[in-house]
Order: C-alpha cells, then structure tokens, then sequence
C-alpha cells in the first residue's frame, strides 16, 4: 500500500455558505435588532457564538422582483427572514386544483437568476393564485426545515432590492438548540401554519374559499406524537429485534381502537400504524402517511346515524406523526357532502394496506421501510449471486461500490443495505455542515465531498446502517492521513448514480431482473414484487 | 413467437437463395455469423456495467431467444447432418457445447435460486460462506474444549477429532447436496445421538448444541455447493465460446479458400 498522505482535517466552516461570509455590519445589525427575535447571544457557547453562525451558515440574499427564492416541490431546507422589502408566497395548492403543474416554478427557480433583469418578471403562480405577504423580519420555510419535506408553496420577491436572510438547516439547528426564544417562536410559526398549509395541500377542502378555510383552520388544532429524531429510540429497538407486537407496544398511541373519535386526524408528516385488536392481540393493518386521514369513515357512519363515532381501528405514531384535528362538525359540513358514501359496517382500513400478506405490513413498517422512497430491493428466487449489481455500482463510482448485497429479508425480498433516500431523511439532521443534503430537483439524499469533514455523524444517525465511513486517497492512491495521524475519512452511500445517464447502474446491470428500486410507500408493488412468478 | 418467425423467415430465405444457383450455405452461415456475433455482444454489455447500454435483463432476454434460433440455423446450416472434417467436427463440438452449457445455464439460473429461497430460511451471498463455516468451526470448537478436563471423559472431544472435525473445517458432501441427500447429515446426527446415551448429563447437552451445528454446517454446505453450481455452468459456456469464435473466423477461411459460393 502507498504510504499515506498527511493533510489538514477539513473543518466545519472552512468553506462558508454564502459567496462570501456576511459582513460584519451584517452581523451587527442581526444581533442588534429584532430580526431573529429575542435570541439571546448569551445563550451559546463560546466555541459556538451566534456571531460566528450568523457569519457562517447564513447568508444575505438580494432579490429583484419577481425573482423566485424557492419554489414549491423542490427540496431546499433553509429557513428564510425578510430583512428589506418583502416577499409573497403562493397557495400552490390553489394551482394544484386548478390542475397546474409545478414544474414550472421549478424550472423558474433554476432559471430566474440567471434571467434577472433580462426578460422582465418571471411568471409564476404568485401573480395567478392567492398569496400571503410577508413583510420586514418576517420569517418563512420554517416548516419544511423542520420537517425535511418539499417546498409546499412558491415564494417570491414582492419587490426590488429585497433583502433574506438565508438561515441554512445546520445555522437554524444550532439556534434552535441553543436558543429557547428562537426555537418557541419557530414552533409556534411552525404549528399555525403547518394547519393551513396541512388543509390546503389534503384537497379535502378544494372548493372552499380562502377566508373560509382560515376560519376552518383556526377551529383545527395540531398535535405531535413521538419525536423528530426517533432514529436513535429506533436503533435501540432495532438491536433488540423484537417481535412485531413488542414494537407496536412501544409505539405512542394517538388513538386506541373502540375509544370515542372527536375529530378526524389529518396526518401532515411522518408516519402512523393502523392497527386492529383481536383477542388482545394487536396488529398492523396499514399505515398513514402525509395526507392521509384517519376517522372520515366513523365520522361519517356517526352523522349519518346518529351515533358516537368510535374509532374501529388504532392508530399509533411511528417515530414521529404530526397530524390535525379537524372537528366533527367541520368533517360534516365541509368534507362530507364531496365524498362518496361507503356503505354502513366495517370500512377498509385506511391509509396503505397490501392487498395481499399483512406480514408484509409487519415487515416494512416494523423495519420503518415505509421510510423509503427508493429502496434497493432483490427477488432472492431471482438472484443468482453474479455480483454484476455490486459490480456495476463500483464501475459508477471510482471503484468502490456503495452498497453490500445484504440485508433483512421477508419471504423472497430482501431490503439490501443501499441508501433508501428515505421520506424523512434522520440522516441530515445533524450535519455540522449540511455536506448531506436532498439534490433540490429529485429529492434523493447525495453527499458533496467538497464539504463533508469526515465527522461520521450521517452515518451514526442512519438507522439502517446505510452510511459508510471510508478511506480517502489521494491522486496517487495513497490514503490521507490526518495531522494527528488518523485516517481521513468521508462519508458515502449510494447516490442514485446522479450525474449518470439511465439512472442506478445496479438496476440496468441486473441480468435477471431480480434487483429494483422501489418506493416502499406504495406498498402494492412490493406486494405484486412479492408474489411474482 | 418472434424467434419463430425469424426461423421462418431464415427457412424460407434460404430456399429461395438456392433456386438462384448460389450455395445456400454461404447465406445460412452469414446469418449464423451475424447472430453469434449480436450474442456475443451480451458479454460487451456485461464487461461494461455502468454502461448505459440499456437493462441487463433485456439483453440477457435477447440473448437466450437469439441462441434457439442460432441453433435452428446452424442446425440448417449444418444440412441436420453430422460433420465429415476434423475441422468441422471440432467446431461441431464447441457449438454442441456451447449451446448444452447455456441451456444448463437457462435452467439452473431459473430453477435454483427459488429452490435455495425454499429450503433456506437465511440465505448467504456465496463470499460470505467461508466466514460462516469458519465462525461454525470456532463455535464448534470452544464447545468441545469445554468438555475436557483433567479427570473428565474424553469420550465428546474423541468422536469430534474422529469424526467431526474434517466436516467443520471444509464443505463435504457435495455429491449428496447435488442429489439434494440428507443421508450424511442423518447418519452424523445418529451418531451423535448413540454417544448421547453413553455419556454424562453436561456433556449430552454439549453434544445437543453440537447437533445443532452440524445440521448448520450440512446446510450452508448445502447453500455452498448449490450455489456454486449456479456459477459453474460459465465455466464450460465462456471458454467454449471463445474456442467457437477462433473456429468460425477458420472455418470462414477454409469456406472461401475452396469455394466462390456459386453451385
């Protein structure tokens, strides 16, 4: 082996987020004025002052009107605070009834610096569907940082020379965490909005006016169960491997089967079991996932009838579910008379349910598969072993591939161990310098090597163990070598072979067609995968 | 039904081509080249992985199709009679081969990995193997060293060096995993279970945890040899194609040194 390099250990803000870190007269004024609030610089450590996170994971944004700061459906979790001048931010769900695609905004997104000034305003929902204005130190995007979800709306500079405040995932961590003034304030935004943006995205209100669905929100209440980094309570029960019915145990309850439902839950993110007790014994029957509802059915049944909806199946939180509380008489005024009615007795379980082997159910949920959006899975009755999946990925990458070709396996399934680019990636939670990240257009979880320092914090919150620590090696293959002697490290997982043309190399590689990428929130296919022949 | 028809359509072809008092065989032997040459554009798309050359799976699909109706062809080529040249006998024979080792291909490829999944409820990559056998090797032997001491029996650590110890160290049994036997594994497990009358209560529970590792051991035995027919097919079909190729680009010579391909 060639003798190792040594070099300089990258550190978490070498390289800052900006173009350039934020002047100090910026940064003067940030602490000096209300813009974050009633943050405290007291509250942070010495090795970790505000200052130094203002300078260095934030960043001034200057727009034009009409340029487009993010748009909606494309991953992008910074949290944003007008500083000058204003910014409108569209119900993109408005276009999505009116069937418009937002593509567009997206495609705006990427182009609109680049037309700045050249082709006049960019065209956008904003100027076609009802917006929300924000004005000076107002603060917006808090609810996809928080919750690792796509854009749910288009935001838009109202006029020239606007002024953000750009707050990177791994800057608004660190206020968050230091700092209770800032993380109240954050949540309190977080709650009122995720109810509004929560009715307007579910459609279940598609034709009630904006004054009217304010009103309807006002009346809906939120509530959290579980925790937003349940990784590490996951890889805990994980390492036991208890049974399905010990796992649902542990689970918080939101609603037990046979108690009194007051209100239909509209989940708004994260994951939720649907359960059903037999003889003491309760097991899965489905699970919910954002957008989905739990309760129209006996709610419905209960109006109709004129009886007490009890819930005729339970619900439980799976790592963490956010949902809504929308009343009774709401469901009954506003969401039942568009729906169709089910005929009175046991309605289908709601949410995801396979059609055919429940264990199935036992099986992704209880691994928190559901979490997958692209899953590498292997018909093992197809598999041969030929490694051309493993080879391929190598030839992708310099070599080395991303994956090991095993894994929990149900029936004739396996979930290898590849990166998932799960719904609700844990992964990026804690990353000093946000080096992992959704790309902004597809969502799939990928590593920029330039500003990953090695420190294995991605790979220890995985809880499927699917971040691997490895060698780095210079031009001339030698490993690098830190200044105290350790290997130096990066973090790599499978990146969907991003950059490459036909999309996962291990997927086009398969000879025998054993090996997809699936997303495991549609359980059917996985169930029809399942019980191919 | 595409290969069919392309049968037929060669069939008829060449027929054709015969009336015009041209050797048909020139014809027929073209389009056998042509076909072997696509087929061997599979190993292409397998020597470059990453390649955005279209699915595997297609190409593998193509491949097995496009070998029925190589062997039709040549099977017209060759007048559906047996060669007269040494030459022609030796590029009968690798076709043979070729051709007998694919199909064998065909049918295990589609036929164990469903079998495997079956009998085995945990099932191991074939590079993994060794390690487990070794793991079973060490487990197997910390559990017999525990049964001697210096006044106790011998009788446990005995039978294991006698008759045990050869079948953790290595795969055994090959034969009887191909004929998919459990008779070794019964005729071990009997043995275990004659000694376990013969001795103390703490030794008759080392020799049950031993029981268990044998039949551990007889499984991913089993997964071994299975496995490792899966592959060896490839060793029979590459080699022979290679020979094959070296072959036709002779015989096409020796074809066009003595014969213009008018009758």
């Amino acid at each position: 082996m060639a003798q190792g390099n040594r070099v300089r250990r990258p550190q978490r803000w070498d390289a800052a987020f900006g173009r350039e870190r934020i002047h100090a007269d910026w940064v003067n004024l940030i602490l000096s004025s209300q813009i974050l609030g009633d943050i405290d610089p007291a509250d942070f450590p010495d090795d970790l002052s505000l200052a130094d996170i203002i300078t260095n994971d934030c960043a001034v944004r200057w727009c034009s009107r009409g340029e487009i700061v993010y748009a909606a459906g494309s991953y992008q979790t910074s949290i944003f605070v007008v500083l000058n001048g204003g910014v409108r931010v569209s119900d993109d769900a408005a276009a999505d009834r009116a069937g418009e695609s937002t593509a567009m905004p997206q495609l705006n997104a990427w182009l609109s610096p680049l037309l700045k000034g050249k082709f006049g305003r960019g065209e956008s929902n904003v100027t076609r569907f009802p917006t929300v204005r924000l004005g000076r130190y107002e603060m917006f995007g808090e609810v996809e940082a928080l919750t690792r979800t796509p854009r749910s709306n288009t935001a838009v500079a109202d006029v020239d020379r606007t002024a953000l405040l750009e707050i990177t995932w791994p800057g608004a961590r660190e206020l968050l965490h230091w700092s209770d003034t800032f993380r109240a304030s954050v949540e309190e935004l977080y709650r009122a909005r995720s109810v509004e943006v929560g009715l307007k995205e579910s459609g279940l209100f598609a034709n009630i006016d904006p004054e009217t669905l304010m009103a309807i929100a006002q009346q809906c209440s939120f509530e959290r169960h579980g925790s937003f980094d349940w990784s590490h309570v996951y890889q805990r029960e994980n390492a036991t491997r208890q049974p399905s019915a010990q796992m649902i145990e542990q689970e918080p309850v939101i609603i037990e089967q046979g108690h009194y439902l007051e209100d239909m839950f509209l989940i708004r993110a994260g994951f939720a079991r649907v359960t059903e007790t037999v003889h003491d014994n309760e097991a899965s029957v489905g699970f919910l996932e954002s957008g989905d509802v739990f309760g129209l059915a006996e709610i419905e049944e209960g109006l109709i009838f004129g009886s007490h909806p009890n819930a005729e199946r339970g619900l439980r939180s799976v790592g963490y579910t956010d949902l809504i509380r929308i009343p009774e008489h709401i469901v009954g005024k506003f969401i039942l008379p568009g729906s169709k009615r089910q005929s009175r007795g046991a309605a289908p379980a709601p949410g995801h349910t396979p059609h055919g082997d429940l264990s199935l159910l036992d099986f992704v949920v209880d691994n928190r598969f559901i979490n997958a959006t692209n899953a590498m899975v292997i018909d093992t009755t197809r598999c041969i072993g030929c490694d051309d999946c493993v080879r391929a990925c190598a030839a992708a990458h310099d070599g080395i591939p991303r994956f090991v070709r095993t894994g929990r396996t149900h029936a004739n399934l396996m979930v290898t161990s590849a990166c998932m680019h799960c719904t609700d990636p844990v992964c990026l939670i804690d990353c000093p310098t946000g080096a992992i990240h959704r790309d902004a257009f597809t969502g799939s979880v990928v590593i920029n090597d330039d500003t990953c320092i090695g420190c294995a914090t991605c790979s220890s919150a995985c809880p499927y163990n699917n971040i691997q620590m490895r060698e780095v090696t210079g031009p001339d293959g030698a490993i690098l070598i830190d200044e105290d002697g350790s290997t130096h490290l990066k973090a790599t997982k499978c990146d969907l072979c991003a950059g490459q043309s036909g999309g996962p190399a291990c997927q086009r590689a398969c000879p025998h067609d054993a090996l997809t990428r699936i997303d495991i929130r549609d359980i059917d296919i996985l169930s029809d995968r399942q019980s191919r022949v | 039904m595409v290969t069919l028809g392309a049968v037929v359509a060669v069939y008829w072809l060449v027929s054709f081509y015969g009336t015009a008092l041209r050797d048909p065989r020139f014809l027929d032997g073209w389009i056998l080249t042509a076909a072997m040459v696509v087929q061997l554009l599979f190993h292409v798309r397998k020597k470059l992985p990453a390649s955005p050359l279209g699915r595997a799976a297609t190409w593998l699909k193509m491949h097995v199709y496009l070998g029925y109706f190589v062997v039709a062809v040549f099977l017209l080529h060759t007048s559906y009679s047996l060669p007269e040249t040494t030459l022609e006998w030796a590029l009968w024979i690798m076709f043979v081969l070729v051709v007998g080792s694919g199909l064998v291909g065909v049918y295990l490829t589609s036929s164990i990995p469903g079998k495997l999944q079956q009998q085995h409820a945990e099932q191991m990559t074939f590079e993994q193997i060794p390690t487990a056998r070794l793991n079973l090797f060490r487990e197997v032997n910390a559990l017999v060293l525990d049964t001697v001491t210096p006044d106790g029996s011998s009788e446990v650590s005995d039978f294991y060096v006698n008759r045990l110890r050869g079948f953790f160290r290595r795969p055994q049994n090959l034969r009887a995993h191909l004929r998919g036997s459990r008779r070794p594994l019964e005729r071990i497990t009997g043995e275990i279970a004659d000694l376990e009358r013969r001795v103390n209560a703490p030794d008759r529970e080392t020799l049950s945890s031993i029981k268990k590792l044998v039949t551990a051991k007889y499984d991913l035995d089993h997964q071994y040899t299975v496995q490792g027919l899966l592959h060896s097919w490839l060793f029979v079909h590459i080699p022979a194609t290679y020979s094959l190729i070296v072959l036709s680009i002779l015989h096409i010579a020796v074809a066009y040194a003595y014969s213009s391909g008018v009758q």
